[in-house]
C-alpha cells in the first residue's frame, strides 16, 4: 500500500527498546491502536531485545537469539515499519516531521520518545581510548567479547553489581580480570565486610585479582594507540 | 548524657535528645524546637519492644529465611506459570540505592519477564526533580522553615501537613495567628489542613495541571 495514501494515523517510536516495544505492544492490544500504523527506529542494529540479560549473554549462559523479546517476525506480523541502525537526529514538532542520520526524513501524526539513556562514565584520562567500553549494549558486549577473543588481561572499573557481572563473564570468557572499585569494599552500601570477602572468594579472580583501595584510575596508551596501562594511585 | 539524633519518620527533621529513658523534642533544634508529633514522641516504645516481628512467619507459624524465601520463590514461579509474567507487579521503595534497584529490576525484567516494576522514586520525587531542575537549574529545596514565619500567603498543592508534616504545620498556624498568613489548600480530598485553610480548592484529580498552566496566562 502507497503510505503516503495510508489513511490511518502515522505513529512513530524513537527508540527500539523494551520501554518503546512495550509500548506498542499495548497499543496492538487496544481497538484503537491497531487502527494506526506504527513506525520503529532503532539506533542500534537489532531487533528489540532485553538489555536487562547482557550479563548473561556475555557471560555464555545465555546466546543473544535467546534474549531477543520482538523478533523480526513479530514486526513485520503486526505491520510495523522497523529501521534498525538508524538513529533520528531531529524532530520538527511544527511541522511534524523525523529525520534521521541517514538523511531520510518521514512525517508523523503521534511521536514517542523511548530512547532510554547512556550510561555516565567519569571523566578519567584516556576514557575515550579504543579498547575502552561501558556496559550497556549489544556493540558492547560484542566488544567485549571480541577482545576476550585476541587479549588477555582486561580491568573492570566499577565493583557496584554491573561491574562485577562483566569481570564474572569476563573472566568466564577466559580472560584474566583485574577489579578497580573507588571504594575500600565492593558493593559497600549493600554488603557487609564478611559478605565482601565472600564474593570474593565465588568470582575467584585468582592472581589477577586487585581491590584497590581508594582507587584512581588512569587509562594510558601505550605506544601502539591501544590503553596499554591503568595506573591505579592507592 | 543526652544524644541529639533526628526523628527518623516525615522529612521535616526533628531533632530529638535521648537521656537514658527520656527521650524528647530537641529544643535547641531549629526545625521543631523541642517539639515532636504523636509518632516523634512515641520514637522510644519502637526501639525495643518484645513482640517485634524478628523472624519470618509462614502460616501464622515461625519459619526460617529459607522457607520463607522458598515459598515466595515458588509462588512467584506458580502464579507466572499459571497467568503469566504479566500478572506480577512490583512496587518497590524510594529508599532503595542504585545497586538494590538494579537487582529489583533484574529480577522484573530478567526472570519473571514483565515491566511492571515502579518505586516511590518516581511517584513521590520525580514530577519535584524535574519541575526544580526546571525552574531553578538543579534538583534542590528552594526554600526554608523560617520562610513559614515571613510568608504572606502559603500555598499548599497536595499536601495534607497537618498530618503528614504536623510540628510544621503547627509552625504555619503559629506565623498565621501572629501575622495572619492566608493559607490555600489545593487537593481534591478535604483534610484536616484543607479544613483550616482561609481557600480551599477542590480540584478533580487530574486536574492540578491545567489550575498551574491557567495561574500563568
Amino acid at each position: 500500500m502507497n503510505i503516503a495514501a495510508d489513511p490511518r494515523e502515522h505513529f512513530v517510536v524513537i527508540g527500539n527498546g523494551m520501554a518503546g516495544m512495550r509500548t506498542v505492544e499495548e497499543l496492538l492490544k487496544r481497538k484503537d491502536g491497531r487502527h494506526c500504523r506504527v513506525t520503529v527506529f532503532g539506533a542500534e542494529p537489532h531487533v528489540n531485545y532485553n538489555r536487562i540479560m547482557l550479563s548473561s549473554v556475555l557471560a555464555g549462559d545465555k546466546s543473544i537469539g535467546e534474549i531477543v523479546i520482538n523478533s523480526s517476525e513479530w514486526y513485520r506480523e503486526n505491520g510495523i515499519r522497523l529501521f534498525t541502525g538508524e538513529a533520528v537526529t531531529g524532530i520538527d514538532s511544527a511541522a511534524k516531521t523525523i529525520t534521521a542520520a541517514s538523511g531520510f526524513m518521514l512525517s508523523y501524526d503521534r511521536l514517542l520518545i523511548a530512547t532510554g539513556s547512556r550510561p555516565l562514565a567519569p571523566p578519567i584520562p584516556g576514557i575515550g581510548l579504543a579498547g575502552v567500553c561501558a556496559f550497556r549494549d549489544i556493540a558492547d558486549v560484542n566488544k567485549m567479547l571480541a577482545a576476550a577473543r585476541t587479549h588477555k588481561r582486561a580491568v573492570v572499573i566499577g565493583g557496584g553489581l554491573l561491574g562485577l557481572e562483566a569481570a564474572f563473564g569476563l573472566k568466564h570468557r577466559g580472560m584474566s580480570v583485574t577489579l578497580i572499585h573507588l571504594m575500600p569494599t565492593l558493593m559497600e552500601r549493600q554488603l557487609r565486610k564478611t559478605d565482601v570477602s565472600a564474593i570474593r572468594d565465588l568470582l575467584v579472580f585468582g592472581r589477577a585479582y586487585a581491590e584497590v583501595s581508594q582507587a584512581r584510575a588512569d587509562i594510558g596508551e601505550s605506544a601502539s594507540g591501544k590503553p596499554g596501562a591503568i595506573e591505579a594511585a592507592a | 548524657m543526652s544524644i541529639r539524633t533526628t526523628c527518623p519518620y516525615c522529612g521535616v527533621g526533628c531533632g530529638v535528645a535521648v537521656a537514658g529513658e527520656t527521650l524528647q523534642g530537641d529544643p535547641a533544634h531549629p526545625a521543631n524546637f523541642g517539639r515532636l508529633c504523636s509518632k516523634g514522641a512515641a520514637l522510644k516504645d519502637t526501639l525495643a519492644p518484645k513482640d517485634r516481628l524478628t523472624k519470618p512467619r509462614l502460616f501464622g507459624k515461625e519459619a526460617n529465611w529459607d522457607q520463607a524465601l522458598d515459598f515466595i520463590a515458588e509462588e512467584f514461579t506458580r502464579i507466572r506459570g499459571m497467568y503469566g509474567p504479566q500478572s506480577i507487579a512490583f512496587y518497590v521503595s524510594g529508599q532503595f540505592l542504585t545497586e538494590d534497584y538494579y537487582v529489583a529490576n533484574k529480577l522484573m525484567k530478567g526472570f519473571i519477564g514483565s515491566g511492571n516494576i515502579d518505586t516511590n522514586s518516581r511517584l513521590c520525587m520525580a514530577s519535584s526533580v524535574a519541575g526544580h531542575v526546571r525552574a531553578f537549574g538543579e534538583d534542590i529545596v528552594p526554600g526554608c522553615y523560617e520562610d513559614f514565619e515571613e510568608a504572606d500567603l502559603a500555598v499548599l498543592a497536595g499536601s495534607n501537613m497537618a498530618w503528614c508534616h504536623p510540628v510544621l504545620y503547627q509552625r504555619l498556624i503559629a506565623a498565621r495567628d501572629k501575622r495572619g498568613t492566608k493559607i490555600v489548600a489545593i487537593d481534591p480530598r478535604r483534610t484536616a489542613t484543607a479544613e483550616t485553610a482561609d481557600v480551599f480548592l477542590p480540584l478533580a484529580a487530574g486536574t492540578d495541571v491545567l489550575l498551574f498552566n491557567g495561574l500563568l496566562v
